[in-house]
């Protein structure tokens, strides 16, 4: 990273405080760094020492009692951010397992998407059922109605379904007991006599972690690729199939609003109810577009 | 060593650190490297954080080779701030120490 990113990086984290108390930080990273390399260090090498920006800008904002979690929730990219790096940890957890531990993850895998499948055909009969409570109305409310059950049913699985994944990876993947060679296995429990688990019991030496992560050194960048390149999928799709969408449906729906109204105020034809959820579907579409447009483009707003 | 002691004593030392003399960013943060191996970015924020607290100031002062430097200065409250810190330190590893002491021999017996 060079030395304007870092700062430009550490800027947008740091917007929250007024610019003389940033300027007072930055200026005194700056001077580090100058010092630094003075020493002899390169400027990759002195900013590389900080370590990890968000760390680092949370560090500083809490030294303000900021809570940097309200802060950057607002923020669509702390969202990404906080994505990418769980799907970093999980895939460099997945590539550190051994063959069987991966075919048993896989079979898991398949057990939850089951589970998933199941859950959602009740979903899919009540939201049917109630599209049938509704038959007694006029043709357009029912279809607006049911169109909109459905919509909230299909939300509600969906969310569902997210927080089944997102569990399955974090208790599976993430914090996974992976299987250790039965010899190690035994010198951590053969005794109960003082010491702690971590010691080998005769020579006294801390025993060898029980798992090395395999190919770390080399695939641990495979993996950051691999969700890179997952994250910008997602992007991509997002982009796709909600943005554009979105951006379409919401003019739309503007249109028709105002068209509706202007019928409700020359004829005076009794279109009010179909106004009101017109008007409805523009705040929530302004909302939901302006929303998903911060988190796929937010980024640029902050440099 | 464990991240969790270093940031509780963090605090201790780089108020010890300019109780003796008046230090600049750079200066100080080098010198708490030599006692706990830390992040030297973390250092800034606790000492933006100490300032905030009135424990110690800060003022500018030109120097010979390069721009003025920021130095920090410990405060009265600081002092007394670092007196307490001390005590409290003393006293918490001395009774973590007892207590060391204390399991190893029954570990013998």
């Amino acid at each position: 990273m060079t030395r304007n990113e870092f700062f430009q990086k550490l800027e947008a984290r740091l917007n929250i405080l007024n610019e003389q108390e940033r300027n007072d930080i930055l200026s005194e990273y700056n001077s580090h760094i100058e010092f630094r390399m003075q020493d002899g260090k390169t400027e990759e090498e002195a900013i590389a020492d900080f370590g990890d920006v968000d760390a680092l800008a949370e560090e500083i904002l809490s030294a303000y009692h900021i809570d940097t979690d309200t802060v950057w929730n607002k923020n669509g990219e702390y969202y990404i951010k906080k994505s990418v790096s769980f799907i970093n940890h999980a895939t460099e957890r997945l590539l550190s397992f051994s063959l069987s531990d991966v075919a048993k993850v896989v079979v898991e895998f398949l057990i939850v998407l089951l589970i998933i499948l199941l859950i959602s055909v009740p979903f899919n009969m009540i939201s049917d059922e109630i599209g049938y409570l509704f038959g007694f109305m006029p043709h357009t409310i029912n279809t607006a109605i049911n169109s909109i059950v459905k919509l909230a049913f299909d939300l509600v699985a969906l969310i569902i379904t997210f927080v089944i994944l997102y569990s399955f990876v974090k208790t599976r993947i993430i914090n996974r007991n992976v299987e250790i060679p039965s010899k190690e296995k035994m010198q951590d429990f053969t005794f109960s006599d003082g010491g702690s688990a971590n010691f080998d019991v005769n020579t006294g030496k801390p025993l060898k972690k029980t798992k090395q992560p395999k190919e770390k050194s080399g695939d641990g960048s495979f993996g950051r690729v691999l969700s890179n390149i997952f994250v910008w999928t997602l992007k991509i799709l997002v982009f796709l199939v909600v943005w554009l969408p979105a951006i379409f449906i919401t003019i739309s729906a503007i249109v028709i609003t105002v068209l509706l109204t202007i019928m409700l105020i020359t004829r005076g034809i009794g279109l009010w109810g179909l106004c009101i959820i017109g008007a409805g579907c523009c705040i929530t579409g302004i909302g939901f577009t302006a929303w998903t447009t911060q988190i796929l483009f937010g980024g640029k707003h902050n440099g | 060593m464990n991240t969790q002691f270093k940031k509780g004593v963090l605090e201790l030392i780089v108020l010890l650190v300019i109780s003796k003399e008046d230090k600049y960013g750079y200066q100080l943060v080098s010198e708490v490297g030599r006692i706990v191996d830390v992040n030297e970015g973390t250092i800034y924020p606790l000492l933006k954080r100490l300032t905030n607290e009135k424990y110690c100031e800060t003022y500018l002062e030109q120097s010979a080779e390069g721009p003025a430097r920021k130095y920090y200065k410990i405060t009265v409250a600081g002092r007394v701030y670092l007196d307490i810190l001390k005590r409290e330190w003393l006293e918490f590893s001395q009774t973590v120490n007892n207590f060391i002491k204390e399991t190893s021999k029954d570990d013998k017996e």
